[in-house]
């Protein structure tokens, strides 16, 4: 009876539905705040300042618009070639990651003896500091003391006891994606694992009484029960490679002849060597839209397959 | 007994009356100092009783001392120019002198000192940071670079002297390159030259220029890296790795250790870097027929401080007879000064330290007179990439590289 009391009383001020709106809102405003302040902020900053003139000396003097002119200077500093290496350097990685994350991922999903040791031991890797990753593999790969070259010259697979890894055009990129698989394929590998283990163990079990041997079990059954993850953690790791500066900068400092500056070796000389803080924004500005426009055409894609 | 009692008791009221007339004559004053001296273990015994010698020399100044790692100091100095809060006496090298300058950060040492005292500090040194004719930085500590010699490796080669010739130099690097291998079966090498593109790459290269008569300026103060001189330097650089004389490749690190090891003849480096080398019967000499490079520690007044008597009364303690009596005390380090010269401990010099004091007075400076300085010097290491890893024609390496760095220092 009172319900039907209060439901007939006149509206007066805001709704009750618009009191749960800005209910909502409220919770969400502290949470907002901090987004806008440590995101939103910046990233807007990030623009703006790649449309100004915006150097050390500038800081103080008041920095000048100068329209697209540090987009220009990117690309006549060879903004294609590091977009170019840094596709070669992500696909690399991520192609690795993924390939051996997964073969380790299977062999640790199954019943083994010392599983659990197994597991600690793959994922030591990823517990290493990126700076000692880098330092580890330059001295694994030097041409003059590295262990690399002193084993694989002992037993006769490279001829040159002196090969230079780390020094030749064609070699290096390939030398600074072993180190960083080395270090990132346990994060893969983790995903993978726990993926392939929320996998109802009914189906592969029906699976297997209706016949299917284990290729046909891993591409019917587990690899579409993992779809989700696998998506996830391979945009994670795709923006990670993007954004790997540490083991690159410490092995290589983007060389020999620049075969390994890719955009976050090129960032960081334009904006911190160059002092070009304008420029290096700019560079960041084309960085955000190419992985915002590649995750949300992955979004999209994989909608569709979902509903499929 | 009573009667000395009371005159010691007099004289030492009197002492202390007179140390606080000097200090009431003065208000009280904090000067910040940030240095990364005080933050290295083996410096900051030196720095810390430096700063207290002089604070009890001037009792009316505090100083605040601001510790912090070499390259953390660059970026705090940059950071605090820019919003006008710079220290206001700071600890630099003097590649960094320039791009302060860009931010009106640094004040003129015209306005702190006299001519004469100016005129005390090495010519050298100071040269690399006048801008606009005026000198903007005190050189504290010089950092000649010497050419370390493995006296093992050229005996194998049949020599028992340093080079004393540029040609005698090469001759000597070619042969100990021949014997290819050294006691312990490693690879060894004539040459140890930093190919990796870092700023220290770049200027290493500087003094086989130099060698060959070309300069980094012309005579009207442009860019003269394109020139014969360089051209025939490079040659000479692609035709020592192509033999095997140099190993490509390596920062200059890598070349300490490749030399630590016994495996290099010849390494140019700074004083500091013969603790590295225990292990190697050394000799160090100078770089035959050239000047060579000195890489200094500086030190800055802000162009904001509210104290510039005191930050300069702290310039001159530091870089002067008394503070250098002290840091020499704790540290083998060489001073900038000419007043300090007389110091028992400069001279009474011997071994190496000695050789490298006497590089000091003939080196010469890097051309830090640019904020693009670290830019320019790797696009040096670029190009020695280019000719030495990539085999690329010589003239065409030095015109591309003479125009990226006359973009850079027109900037």
């Amino acid at each position: 009876m009172t319900k039907a009391v209060i439901n007939a009383r006149p509206h007066k001020g805001i709704s009750e539905k618009w009191k749960d709106h800005l209910f909502g809102y409220a919770l969400l405003l502290p949470t907002f705040s901090v987004f806008s302040l440590v995101i939103l902020f910046p990233i807007a900053k990030s623009i703006v300042m790649s449309f100004y003139n915006y150097t050390y000396a500038s800081i103080k003097k008041g920095p000048t618009w100068n329209s697209f002119e540090n987009y220009v200077t990117i690309f006549e500093e060879g903004f294609l070639s590091q977009l170019f290496r840094t596709l070669i350097f992500t696909v690399g990685t991520v192609g690795l990651e993924l390939v051996i994350g997964m073969c380790i991922a299977l062999l640790l999903n199954m019943n083994i003896r010392g599983r659990n040791a197994f597991r600690s031991l793959f994922l030591m890797s990823w517990t290493i500091p990126s700076i000692v990753t880098a330092l580890l593999w330059s001295w694994l790969f030097n041409a003059q003391y590295g262990l690399i070259d002193f084993v694989l010259s002992r037993i006769g697979l490279i001829a040159d006891p002196n090969m230079q890894w780390l020094q030749s055009p064609s070699l290096a990129m390939v030398t600074v994606i072993i180190a960083v698989v080395w270090r990132q394929t346990p994060y893969m590998l983790v995903m993978i694992l726990a993926g392939l283990q929320s996998i109802n163990q009914d189906l592969v079990e029906a699976a297997a009484i209706d016949g299917a041997n284990a290729f046909q079990t891993f591409f019917r059954v587990k690899l579409p029960g993992i779809k989700t993850v696998l998506g996830n953690t391979i945009i994670t790791c795709v923006m990670s490679s993007f954004q790997q500066f540490t083991i690159i900068m410490n092995m290589t400092q983007g060389g020999p002849m620049k075969m390994t500056t890719t955009m976050s070796i090129a960032t960081y000389k334009l904006a911190f060597t160059s002092r070009n803080l304008g420029a290096g924004a700019a560079v960041g500005v084309i960085w955000m839209l190419l992985l915002g426009t590649g995750v949300t055409i992955y979004n999209h894609v994989s909608k569709r397959f979902d509903y499929e | 007994m009573k009667r000395l009692l009371a005159i010691m008791l007099a004289l030492t009221m009197l002492c202390s009356l007179t140390v606080l007339a000097v200090a009431e004559d003065h208000a009280p004053v904090t000067i910040e100092f940030l240095c990364w001296g005080a933050a290295e273990t083996t410096t900051a015994p030196a720095f810390n009783a430096m700063i207290e010698g002089f604070e009890a020399k001037y009792p009316w100044i505090t100083v605040e001392v601001t510790e912090s790692n070499y390259d953390a100091v660059n970026t705090s100095l940059l950071n605090r120019a820019a919003n006008d809060d710079s220290p206001d006496v700071a600890q630099v090298s003097n590649q960094w002198v320039a791009a302060l300058c860009e931010l009106d950060a640094v004040k003129p040492l015209e306005e702190l000192f006299d001519e004469e005292k100016i005129a005390d500090f090495y010519t050298g040194s100071m040269e690399g940071t006048i801008i606009d004719g005026k000198h903007y930085s005190a050189a504290w500590i010089m950092q000649p670079f010497g050419l370390y010699c493995n006296m093992d490796l050229l005996a194998a080669a049949g020599y028992n002297h340093v080079p004393t010739t540029w040609a005698e130099y090469i001759q000597m690097a070619r042969d100990v390159a021949k014997l290819g291998t050294n006691a312990e079966g490693n690879t060894v090498y004539g040459i140890c030259l930093g190919t990796q593109v870092l700023a220290n790459a770049g200027y290493g290269v500087l003094p086989y220029i130099w060698a060959h008569g070309a300069d980094f300026y012309a005579e009207d103060g442009s860019i003269g890296f394109y020139s014969e001189g360089t051209v025939a330097a490079y040659k000479e650089l692609q035709d020592l790795v192509k033999e095997g004389v140099i190993a490509t490749g390596l920062q200059v690190v890598n070349n300490r250790s490749l030399f630590g090891n016994g495996q290099a003849a010849f390494h140019i480096d700074a004083p500091s870097q013969v603790v590295n080398f225990s292990a190697v019967n050394l000799q160090v000499t100078n770089i035959p027929e050239t000047s060579t490079i000195t890489s200094d520690h500086h030190l800055i007044v802000s162009a904001n401080t509210e104290h510039p008597e005191e930050c300069a009364l702290l310039v001159d303690y530091l870089t002067g007879p008394e503070g250098m009596e002290i840091y020499t005390q704790h540290n083998s380090v060489i001073c900038a000064r000419y007043s300090v010269e007389a110091l028992p401990y400069f001279q009474n010099l011997e071994g190496t330290t000695a050789v490298f004091y006497k590089m000091a007075g003939s080196a010469k400076s890097l051309p830090v007179q640019s904020a693009n300085f670290v830019p320019a010097m790797e696009a040096i290491a670029e190009g020695i990439q280019r000719l030495t890893i990539g085999l690329e024609d010589a003239d065409t390496v030095v015109k591309d590289t003479a125009a990226t760095l006359t973009k850079l220092y027109s900037k």
